[in-house]
């Protein structure tokens, strides 16, 4: 296990400080304080709430964090239920690559709001379960564990459209937000693609440095994905009659201030998997087998359970009093100038200004 | 059983029947456009015409039988039941299956069964070198002798179950001669994966919540499946109120 998210995730836990270089720690969150005149803010004062959608049926979410197994299955029935509870206790959505309908019942009664895959690969009790959940995203493709991309054959058509297959997926669950997950190597032309869909949302992978496949996964860090797709999205037009969709990102995000930085760039909702992981007892190992992950020690699953909502609760704290102290009275207020980099490729991976620059390059503005 | 249903007068309209659930037996004619019959949840659907990209795309269960062709994508996704497309597919035909069972009665494209992780293609009467054979327990039937000189595939006959069964599928999906045109399949093989213990066939590929995504089924769980231990923490949970 790295042990830098060791210590990052412990630092948030209240053990040690955060000490670990990320993509995250290349961008900076400015204070209001010396920018303008306005009332300082308590972290009480902040909204943190978020709508799974644009749309006016969405759920809203009382914190823009969405958790997030992301262990390619091997994740232990113990941890999932777990993370279950903490979603249902804290109102979370809960992101599920393939909840199975055990899952998905009890998911159903305890009302939490899933968050259901359709990957290239796609069980039937995926998609059943997708019926019943607040949001289907459709990915567009994945990376194995082996490093290979299996992708979602029936995505694009052949002008390279979203849209039927988004139609498709709003056919099949019409409760449900439509959004659409793209990989880390999204090119332009494909976040362009995303945004005329007309999907609600559009959540964005972001190569992350703690994943085992850090060392396969091809494609930028999450702030630049993130960068790239609020560029291409404000760039494209939206159908007549919709709405431009939603952003989410996924990819390294350790803490609060980190979440409080992807809102910054232009994200709704931040999907978090590692962390939560390591909160309920992954070692980041690589080498546990199918439903071995995070298996529950002494205090069993109910451990694990107060273990990761105490993780969330520290996570929502620190959003809220860096939103508080950037000014912001609401997430959506978060805006890119309320960001500086510390290093020359973040500014110019993500276009946010250069610490020590009153303004930004020229290179920045084409 | 209810009545039977009959469409006519199809000109390239997408999404025909999609998402549609439950019984009944609905027969088509005309041209349909994208994604007919994609998501298909019970229904048994007859196309007398042709169809546009990713018809049956995700199949659930039910039939569907296109008699004339279709363009790519068709019954990529599929998770279960049953198709059968008598004419010429296009490129991706059966790509990313999962489960269920594809019939190609025609001359197929390229990436035919590209990423398949379960189920079943069966090409009756292929016109090209036979597709890359997926890895078990996804399976791809060609007619005997359709490998022969290829290096690295083995051909394998079918057991009498497999027979059995392929035989009663060709059967509901309106083949003639079923039994016959099953004995005339073998299963393709990667010659060194033959040597592997065969998978139970129809076996669900990712079974409770234990979920690769590279194609490889995940092994066993050692003790009980994830689903079951899964079931009884929670059994415990719905029991104290949480």
């Amino acid at each position: 296990m790295e042990a830098g998210w060791r210590e990052a995730v412990d630092g948030v836990m209240g053990r040690t400080p955060p000490a670990v270089d990320g993509p995250w720690e290349e961008l900076r969150l400015v204070s209001a304080a010396g920018r303008d005149a306005r009332p300082l803010l308590a972290p009480e004062d902040v909204d943190l709430r978020a709508p799974l959608g644009p749309g006016e049926g969405a759920r809203t979410v009382p914190a823009p964090v969405v958790l997030c197994d992301s262990s390619h299955g091997q994740l232990s029935p113990q941890a999932r239920l777990a993370m279950l509870q903490v979603a249902a206790r804290t109102g979370t959505a809960l992101r599920l690559a393939d909840p199975g309908p055990d899952l998905v019942d009890l998911a159903r009664e305890l009302d939490v709001p899933l968050w259901v895959v359709l990957g290239p690969r796609r069980p039937a009790s995926t998609v059943e379960a997708a019926r019943s959940a607040a949001v289907v995203e459709l990915q567009l493709s994945a990376i194995s564990p082996a490093g290979t991309v299996a992708r979602s054959v029936d995505a694009l058509d052949g002008k390279g459209s979203l849209a039927g297959a988004v139609a498709a997926v709003r056919a099949l669950a019409p409760a449900a937000q439509a959004w659409v997950g793209v990989g880390p190597g999204a090119s332009q032309e494909l976040l362009r693609a995303a945004a005329l869909s007309g999907a609600s949302g559009v959540l964005i992978h972001g190569r992350t440095r703690a994943s085992p496949l850090r060392r396969w996964a091809a494609g930028p860090d999450a702030p630049a994905a993130l960068s790239a797709a609020r560029r291409a999205v404000a760039r494209t037009r939206p159908p007549e009659g919709s709405v431009p969709p939603q952003l989410a990102v996924a990819g390294g995000l350790k803490d609060g201030l980190e979440v409080a930085k992807a809102l910054a760039l232009g994200a709704r909702l931040v999907v978090m998997a590692t962390a939560p992981r390591i909160a309920l007892g992954c070692e980041l190992c690589g080498g546990c087998g199918p439903g071995q992950c995070a298996s529950p020690g002494a205090d069993g699953w109910r451990g694990q359970a107060e273990r990761l909502s105490a993780h969330l609760a520290r996570v929502r704290a620190q959003a809220a009093s860096a939103l508080a102290q950037m000014g912001c009275a609401r997430a959506v207020e978060a805006r890119p100038s309320m960001l500086e980099a510390t290093t020359y490729d973040a500014a110019a991976a993500t276009g946010v200004a250069l610490a020590g620059f009153g303004e930004p390059l020229p290179m920045w503005l084409h | 059983m209810a009545k039977p249903v009959k469409v006519g007068g199809l000109d390239g309209h997408d999404g025909v029947l999609a998402c549609l659930r439950g019984e009944g037996r609905v027969t088509m004619t005309g041209k349909a456009g994208d994604r007919l019959a994609a998501f298909l949840d019970g229904p048994q659907v007859t196309l007398v015409g042709s169809a546009g990209d990713f018809a049956g795309t995700t199949m659930l269960a039910g039939t569907l039988v296109i008699e004339g062709a279709v363009g790519r994508g068709l019954c990529c996704h599929m998770a279960g039941g049953r198709a059968r497309l008598k004419g010429r597919a296009g490129d991706l035909a059966g790509a990313m299956m999962t489960g269920g069972l594809l019939v190609l009665d025609g001359p197929v494209g390229e990436m035919a069964g590209l990423g398949m992780s379960g189920g079943t293609l069966a090409l009756t009467r292929p016109d090209g070198p036979p597709p890359r054979a997926p890895p078990p327990p996804a399976r791809l039937m060609v007619p005997r002798g359709s490998a022969a000189g290829a290096a690295g595939l083995v051909e394998v006959e079918l057991t009498h179950a497999e027979l059995d069964d392929l035989a009663a599928a060709l059967t509901e999906l309106g083949m003639t001669g079923p039994r016959e045109v099953a004995e005339g399949l073998v299963r393709l093989m990667v010659a060194d994966e033959k040597a592997a213990p065969p998978a139970a066939p129809g076996a669900p590929v990712q079974a409770g919540v234990t979920v690769g995504t590279d194609g490889a089924p995940a092994p066993p769980t050692p003790a009980g499946s994830a689903s079951d231990r899964f079931e009884s923490f929670a059994r415990e949970l719905k029991g104290r109120g949480a």
